[in-house]
């Protein structure tokens, strides 16, 4: 072998194994050395401390018959009494008057006629108050700490068209709202409040969708709210004859926020009034909470209902899960829905069980949606009418829940004093297929606090996945004293560390005595004002724009 | 040793029949005169033509009355003897001389010349004819006027009969021919010189002498070899200028002598044969090749010098400019003609002459002293420039026909070429025609939009708005517009950038989209041409230019938009071919004829060193890991071809001067990530889907790919995802074969070397983190860099490997064989089927997957602007305000749907200087400090932006259009599509307008000042920024210090963005100006000229500007930019004018 064969083949094979080295040791080695992604993940995103703002949440209009409906014979009159409204408030983790801001107070929707709330020198204020009109709750966060604030406007009427237990949560203003709710059918009467705190005009721009789809609007469709005003549209006569309806009210120019009163009259007897509050935008997954059923039969008329709307442009599929007191219940023929793009539809949830329910809906297409369910009442003995009032409760939908937030504030309510009300908490399983059973449980804890914003009292609760428990707010307090003016409820931190699977909704169930010798017949149900997480915080972030 | 010092004698018998002259009596004329005559032989030592030269000075018919050697080369010992004699002939050592003049001085000092005695001058290389001073003295006996007298001088010729065949053919090229019997080849018959002062003798390199030009008479010049000088004449002028040098001596004198009223005359019958050994370089070693070129650096010398000594007064200063302005261009002359060495020459020649200016005043007082008549006496002696065009045309045409007689072809060769040729064009046409044809399918569908003014955008590739002058100042100004600026080197893929669109017309717009456009075609052409240097087989270059366009690494880098990595991809190919023919290792067609010119020696090209040093710069700024790699890789080839070891690293030069900014930022912060930089890929941030293995890299894929979306079970899943490994898979068995096989040793190891680097850099790049990034959910991530430019490295290595294997035709062997001798030429068909058919695959697998809608991969024509037109008015000039993006996202939610909500959003933003974020303004310096990747101060202007935008994106700060318009924002938007929410909040920012409805939202800050621009006058002092250490401020402080009242503004000034400039009016008070930028020590404001107080206003740029009116001016001056772009631009000029292909020959 010369010795130019020898120099040949040694090149040769330290050529190739230099690059079989390269290709089989070279990147295990590498990632040894160059690391360092971490860092730049986290310069990616800055977080910038912004000085918390003035957060405004805006209360619904207190009840009311419409204009021109109290007319005729005096025997008959429509309000024979007067209607009850009160505004409870509740603020925690609020900079109070020590602080250069101003401290919680609720006040009319331009800021005037400011009233403070209650409290004991720490962040938590709350109120318990007449309601005189439209009030505002304004209160600033302190940075980085948890604020929720809530407000409940109740309205209670206990005979005449209005008879009904009318409660809807105080709103954070926004741009989009989706009220889904009410009838214009005759009998019923639909009225949006649109409300609007700020300083400009804001441009409102309704769509409303009913049992044929989306409806064409004549006038009426698009109107403006100047600055510290509200304007009331009778839904009627934008679009009369809509036996179900959902209304998106959009706004350009400030944020507004929304509410409908839907009541009803069937000939002389009233059937129910409520005021439905704006649901979550349109969604892939949402759920109602707090839907109570009578064991009413799958045929009976007042069977609770789910209504549900899918605003896009494509038709979908939607599955329903129900979650009862006793886990889940299988809704025999409509676990699936077929859901029409913009059209109203309503799924009865008649032959369940007596008990506090919590649906979860999940859909192929973006929807939203709300539940409701009547309560039988009796009419006074000197009634000159004779049949059976019913009040009715309409609850929007939430967010489906997320599993794994553990120590998560999951919302606070805000509670009327003249009504009693059970805390509705439901464990929703992220894995919501037909064919899973759900199980584990999650513990929440429950609080409770009283008018000068102190709490009175905590217990912890264990939720079971895929089942409701409820927890009456008396109970709570061990039954004696006023009703506490808030509860509030937080994922409790068990400490295990890991994901239980599931999350918990919750909604509270308000009824109210009508006077007459059945009790509790008016009902209204109200969902958990979400809270605050670390106000203040901005995460912010540069790129690049035009690819 | 003896015979080679000894130059053959010339002197041979006079041819009988001719009487020799007597030279000192005569019968007819005037009385008989008897003149003294002293013959000076000046040598330097004993030369190897001493011998021959005294030899022919003995055997003069008319032997001179005194002879004398001076020799200059003599030891300072010897110069002490006095009366030394050499042979019969007087001896005179004279060490320390310098020039002839001086020594002839010595000669006459030793033995005296009376009055009207005459001296002949003779070097020790010009050997008299034995008749030579008889018919010189027969000339000037009768004229009392002659004052010098020449010989007609021939060539001596010391060479033997055999030349080498690449002798330059220039002075002694092949026509130096023996002249029969006595005939010479002529030097001069005298000469003149060309209106700039160049020497003209009217006779031809290569003329033999046959009485042509005896009729000659009086001239303005002889050489003074030979020549026979009156002594009072030399005496009165001083000798020759001692300044001039060997060239140009005679002229100097001459010159002198006609002013001074003498003639100066040739005598044609006189000959003296002249080896001009100082000229051509033999005065050492007579057998060596004649180099004319050994002495052009003096003769240029000395040419200047007279030309100064000889010009008039008024005119000196002007012809003295004009020497050194004239210079540089007559060195890039040279350099075209791949002549470095004489650029040298008249660079250093015009200098040093320049400075010579005692010389110049002594030689000019000399000229001037013996003067007795006007210069223009010597006008119709001059030559004319028609002479001189004649003589060039002459000169031309005879080295053309010197040339064909010796390198062209014959007949039947030049047949079979053109054969070969039409083939080629054949094949390589039809290759290109279906890649042009897959890029109108790919492409097709944007003309329109490309038409009307779109853009090409997607991936890394970012929109670049703007001209060559814009991409220029971003590539060199040292200051990068990311928000409000950072001081950092450029990203040098901009530099070739600037020139790309120079090219096309002017616009980067219209650069990027050619590049993108003409991708796979100048890939596939690219490929071709690579593959070329290697074989001269067409099918295996038609493989090659498809692989190379097919390479699943180019495709995605391509589909990506990545331009480093597509640049690289379409020049490295071409820096194999010009690297190949630097060295002369590139393959050539070959013919079997008879008498064709084969077993040439091959000889580099220096011109293709020079190209290949430009190709390789660029490709070097597209990916700047390429350095290192070509260091290897060159450092190998020189090593392995020591021949040319010169050339090969030449190559390197320009790749590292050209982006030298940017590599001083690479090393200068090197440990502590600025290694990071060299894998960097210039462009948008680009989040990789997923890293690649080393064996995936190694097959050149770049990470996922699959054919025609195949990945699912069984068969054709496994075939989707073997299939585009496939083409690597047989690069790398080719390869791998080359390096069994005996051809090509030097060569296949060198590819396997660069392939191993490029797989090293690849794989290094893959696993780098460069930059913070977000994916396309919205989510952070790091951003790696991308192994395309590796891979190609790799691809080329490999795939030069892979084409060595193979034979130079590789289907010979079907036609020569039968039955089983002919299976390696059917597997070599098989191969090249093969080869044919998985580019083939491999692009049409891309073209089905990666066009969706208007997108090809992730690029797309956009026509619709990022910020729409009142956006655009505040951006452009005068104003050059910017418009701030804000959108809010939820990080991980797919686009128009909600995250699940427990992520919080993030709002992102960007500052607009032009329509879109500027491919120019981004830089991998500031986005690796950004991702704290690269060591860097905190930027306050970062934090100044952070905290106005997520002000402006929260709530309605009062303050916010004010801090807005101090930062020089002139509007804020919202994209398309974007946060509702976010757009009624910035609807309730006090001081923000909307001004558009529908699209792109674009609010416009209005404060009660001036509109806002990008250089405002402040009517109060910049609070000078207190004590602190950068960086520590919290975001309120900066912001503080960093705005302005509104109604403090005063005017702006007109600025473009780098630098603005106005008048300002007297003011009462102490005035500030303020730009929105970084505050930065380069930044230069002049008030009139004066320079004004730099102040750092809250990480923002001020000056203190007093209330003296007055033109203001502001701009960026980056530290060692002028030197680095003299430094460069002299290195691409050099290197432009050696890869210019003129004086370029075939051959050789």
């Amino acid at each position: 072998m010369s010795a130019r064969t020898v120099t040949a083949v040694v090149t040769g094979a330290a050529a190739a194994a230099l690059l079989a080295a390269v290709a089989t040791v070279g990147d295990q080695w590498v990632q040894e050395w160059t690391g360092a992604e971490q860092r730049a993940v986290a310069a990616g995103t800055r977080t910038v401390a912004v000085p918390p703002g003035e957060e405004t949440l805006v209360c619904p209009a207190p009840a009311s018959l419409p204009e021109g409906a109290d007319v005729g014979d005096s025997q008959f009159e429509a309000a024979p009494v007067r209607t009850a409204t009160t505004l409870d408030a509740a603020v925690l983790g609020a900079a109070g008057t020590g602080d250069d801001v101003r401290p919680p107070r609720t006040t009319g929707l331009g800021g005037g006629r400011a009233a403070a709330l209650d409290d004991q020198g720490g962040d938590a204020a709350a109120a318990r108050a007449e309601a005189d009109g439209v009030r505002t709750l304004r209160a600033t966060p302190v940075a980085g700490q948890t604020f929720l604030a809530a407000g409940t406007l109740a309205s209670l009427t206990t005979q005449g068209d209005l008879r009904g237990l009318a409660a809807g949560e105080c709103a954070v203003p926004g741009t989009s709202h989706w009220l889904v709710g009410g009838s214009t059918a005759v009998g019923a009467t639909s009225t949006l409040v649109v409300q609007n705190p700020s300083d400009r005009p804001a441009t409102i721009t309704l769509d409303v969708y009913g049992p044929g789809g989306s409806v064409a609007l004549g006038g009426g469709g698009t109107f403006t709210v100047g600055a510290h005003e509200q304007v009331t549209t009778r839904m009627e006569s934008v679009a009369p004859e809509q036996d179900r309806l959902a209304v998106h009210v959009s706004s350009a120019g400030a944020r507004v926020t929304a509410s409908l009163q839907s009541q009803a009259i069937d000939g002389l007897l009233p059937v129910g009034v409520d005021l439905v509050g704006a649901g979550v935008a349109p969604r892939r997954a949402l759920t109602v909470a707090g839907v109570v059923s009578r064991g009413e039969e799958l045929d009976d008329k007042h069977a609770p209902r789910l209504r549900l709307l899918a605003p896009g442009d494509g038709d979908g599929t939607a599955r329903i899960s129900v979650y009862g007191p006793e886990g889940r219940v299988v809704l025999r023929g409509a676990s699936t829905v077929e859901l029409e793009a913009g059209t109203v539809t309503d799924v009865p949830l008649g032959g369940l069980p007596a008990g506090t329910y919590a649906v979860a809906v999940d859909a192929d297409v973006p929807v939203t949606g709300a539940a409701r369910f009547d309560r039988p009442g009796a009419l006074p003995e000197d009634s000159v009418v004779s049949g059976t009032p019913y009040d009715v409760a309409w609850a929007h939908a939430q967010p489906a829940p997320s599993a794994g937030a553990e120590g998560a504030a999951l919302g606070m309510v805000a509670l009327p004093g003249d009504a009693r009300a059970e805390v509705s908490l439901a464990g929703v399983p992220d894995e919501r297929d037909p064919d899973v059973d759900p199980r584990g449980t999650a513990t929440v804890t429950v609080r409770a606090y009283d008018a000068r914003g102190a709490e009175v009292a905590s217990r912890d609760v264990e939720v079971a996945a895929g089942a409701t428990t409820g927890l009456p707010v008396a109970d709570l307090t061990g039954g004696d004293g006023e009703v506490p003016v808030a509860v509030r409820v937080d994922r409790a931190d068990d400490g295990s560390g890991q994901g239980s699977g599931q999350g918990v909704v919750w909604g509270v169930v308000l009824t109210a005595d009508d006077g007459t010798a059945e009790g509790g017949t008016l009902v209204s149900v109200l969902a958990p004002t979400p809270a605050t997480a670390a106000a203040g915080d901005v995460a912010v972030r540069g790129i690049d724009a035009g690819r | 040793m003896a015979s080679r010092m000894t130059a053959p004698h010339t002197t041979r018998a006079r041819p009988s029949g001719e009487a020799a002259p007597e030279s000192s009596v005569t019968t007819t004329g005037a009385a008989p005169l008897v003149v003294a005559v002293t013959a000076v032989v000046v040598t330097r030592g004993r030369t190897p033509f001493l011998p021959a030269t005294l030899e022919a000075l003995a055997a003069q018919d008319r032997a001179p009355d005194e002879v004398v050697v001076v020799d200059v080369g003599a030891a300072e010992s010897t110069s002490r003897h006095p009366d030394l004699r050499l042979g019969e002939m007087r001896y005179v050592a004279a060490a320390g001389v310098r020039g002839l003049g001086e020594a002839v001085d010595r000669g006459i000092q030793a033995v005296g010349v009376p009055e009207d005695g005459w001296l002949w001058i003779l070097h020790d290389d010009s050997a008299p004819e034995p008749d030579a001073l008889a018919r010189l003295l027969r000339a000037v006996e009768h004229s009392s006027a002659v004052g010098v007298a020449g010989c007609k001088q021939r060539r001596w010729d010391t060479v033997p009969d055999e030349v080498p065949d690449e002798a330059p053919d220039d002075v002694s090229g092949a026509a130096a021919d023996r002249a029969p019997d006595g005939t010479g080849v002529l030097i001069e018959v005298g000469h003149t010189v060309s209106p700039l002062g160049r020497r003209m003798t009217g006779v031809d390199e290569s003329e033999i002498d046959q009485g042509q030009h005896d009729g000659r008479e009086d001239v303005l010049a002889v050489g003074l070899a030979g020549a026979l000088v009156r002594g009072a004449v030399w005496t009165a002028l001083g000798g020759t200028e001692p300044e001039v040098g060997p060239f140009g001596d005679g002229l100097d004198l001459c010159r002198r002598a006609r002013l001074a009223g003498h003639r100066v005359v040739v005598v044609p019958d006189a000959v003296v044969r002249h080896a001009q050994a100082s000229l051509l370089g033999r005065r050492e070693e007579p057998d060596a090749p004649a180099d004319v070129e050994a002495s052009r650096y003096a003769r240029r010398r000395s040419q200047l010098f007279l030309r100064l000594v000889w010009t008039s007064l008024p005119l000196l200063p002007v012809v003295w400019a004009a020497m050194l302005v004239w210079a540089p261009f007559a060195a890039m002359y040279r350099l075209a003609l791949k002549r470095p060495a004489h650029a040298r020459d008249e660079l250093v020649a015009a200098a040093v002459t320049a400075l010579r200016l005692v010389p110049l005043y002594r030689a000019r007082r000399r000229a001037a002293r013996t003067r007795r008549l006007p210069r223009r006496v010597l006008r119709p002696l001059r030559g004319t420039w028609r002479e001189v065009a004649a003589g060039r045309r002459d000169a031309r045409l005879s080295r053309a026909e010197a040339h064909r007689v010796r390198w062209a072809p014959g007949e039947l060769e030049r047949a079979e070429l053109r054969r070969l040729a039409r083939t080629r064009h054949a094949v390589l046409g039809a290759v290109l025609v279906a890649v042009v044809a897959l890029d109108l399918v790919l492409f097709g569908p944007w003309q329109g939009v490309l038409a009307d003014g779109g853009r090409i955008v997607g991936g890394a590739l970012l929109p670049a708005p703007g001209t060559v002058g814009d991409v220029w100042e971003a590539a060199t100004s040292g200051w990068v517009r990311d928000g409000l600026g950072a001081r950092a080197a450029a990203d040098p893929l901009w530099l070739p950038l600037a020139a790309l669109a120079g090219l096309v017309g002017g616009g980067a717009q219209t650069g990027v989209n050619t590049l993108v456009l003409l991708a796979l075609p100048l890939a596939a052409l690219a490929g071709w041409a690579g593959t070329g240097a290697l074989t001269r087989a067409v099918g295996v270059r038609a493989a090659g230019a498809l692989a190379w366009a097919a390479a699943p690494a180019f495709l995605a880098t391509l589909a990506s938009g990545r331009l480093g990595a597509l640049v690289v991809h379409l020049v490295l190919p071409w820096v194999l071919v010009a690297v190949l023919r630097a060295v002369g290792a590139h393959a050539r067609d070959r013919v079997d004829v008879p008498g064709a010119r084969t077993g040439r020696r091959r000889r580099g090209s220096l011109g293709a060193a020079g190209a290949a040093g430009l190709l390789l710069a660029v490709a070097v700024c597209a990916a700047p890991v390429l350095l290192p790699v070509a260091a290897v890789v060159l450092g190998a080839a020189a090593v392995l071809a020591r021949r040319a070891w010169r050339r090969i690293l030449l190559v390197l030069l320009p790749a590292v001067v050209l982006p030298l900014p940017y590599w001083v930022q690479v090393t200068g912060d090197w440990s502590a990530g600025g290694w990071r930089l060299l894998l960097a890929e210039p462009g948008g941030p680009v989040v990789a889907a997923g890293a690649p293995t080393g064996l995936e890299l190694l097959l050149g894929l770049p990470g996922d790919v699959t054919w025609f979306g195949l990945d699912g079970d069984g068969a054709p899943g496994l075939l989707g995802r073997a299939g585009p490994a496939l083409l690597g898979a047989v690069v790398l068995l080719l390869a791998l074969v080359a390096l069994a096989r005996p051809t090509a040793l030097r060569g296949v190891r060198l590819a396997w070397l660069g392939a191993a680097a490029g797989l090293a850099t690849a794989v290094l790049a893959a696993a780098t983190a460069v930059a913070s990034g977000t994916t396309a959910d919205g989510r952070d991530a790091p951003v790696t860099g991308w192994p395309g430019a590796g891979l190609s490295v790799l691809l080329l290595g490999l795939g030069a490997a892979a084409v060595l294997a193979l034979p130079d035709r590789p289907l010979a062997g079907w036609h020569r064989h039968a039955g089983l001798r002919r299976l390696p030429a059917a597997g070599l068909a098989a191969v090249g089927v093969v080869a044919l058919l998985l580019p083939a695959a491999q692009l049409a697998s891309w073209t089905v997957g990666s066009t969706a809608g208007d997108h090809v991969g992730a690029l797309r024509a956009s026509g619709t602007p990022v910020v729409p037109a009142v956006g655009q008015q505040m951006q452009a000039p005068p104003r050059a305000a910017s418009v701030l993006q804000i959108d809010r996202v939820e990080p991980g939610a797919p686009a128009g749907q909600e995250a699940g909500g427990d992520v919080a959003p993030v709002v992102d933003y960007t500052l607009l200087h032009a329509d879109g974020s500027r491919l120019q303004d981004a830089s991998s310096v500031v986005a690796a400090r950004a991702a704290g990747l690269l060591p860097g101060d905190a930027r306050d202007d970062v934090t100044l932006l952070d905290d106005l935008v997520a002000d402006v994106a929260t709530g309605p700060a009062a303050d916010a259009a004010a801090r807005l318009a101090s930062l020089g924002v002139g509007a804020v938007q919202v994209p398309a599509g974007g946060d509702p929410e976010l757009v009624t909040t910035l609807d309730l920012v006090p001081g923000l307008s909307r001004v558009t409805e529908g699209g792109t939202l674009v609010w416009r800050v209005t404060t009660d000042g001036p509109a806002p621009a990008w250089a405002t006058v402040v009517r109060t002092s910049p609070d000078e920024a207190p004590d602190r250490e950068p960086g520590t401020a919290t975001g309120g402080e900066l912001a503080d210090a960093a705005t302005f009242a509104p109604r403090d503004a005063g005017r702006t000034l007109d600025a473009t963005g780098m630098r603005a400039s106005g008048d300002v009016p007297d003011g009462a008070e102490e005035r500030s100006l303020r730009i929105a930028a970084a505050h930065d020590g380069g930044w230069r404001a002049t008030l009139d000229g004066r320079r004004l107080l730099g102040v750092d206003a809250g990480g923002t740029q001020a000056f203190v500007v007093g209330p003296e009116a007055g033109h203001l001016h502001v701009e960026y001056v980056s530290p060692h930019r002028t030197a680095w772009l003299v430094l460069a631009g002299g290195v691409l000029l050099v290197y432009a004018l050696l890869a210019l292909p003129v004086g370029r020959r075939r051959g050789r």
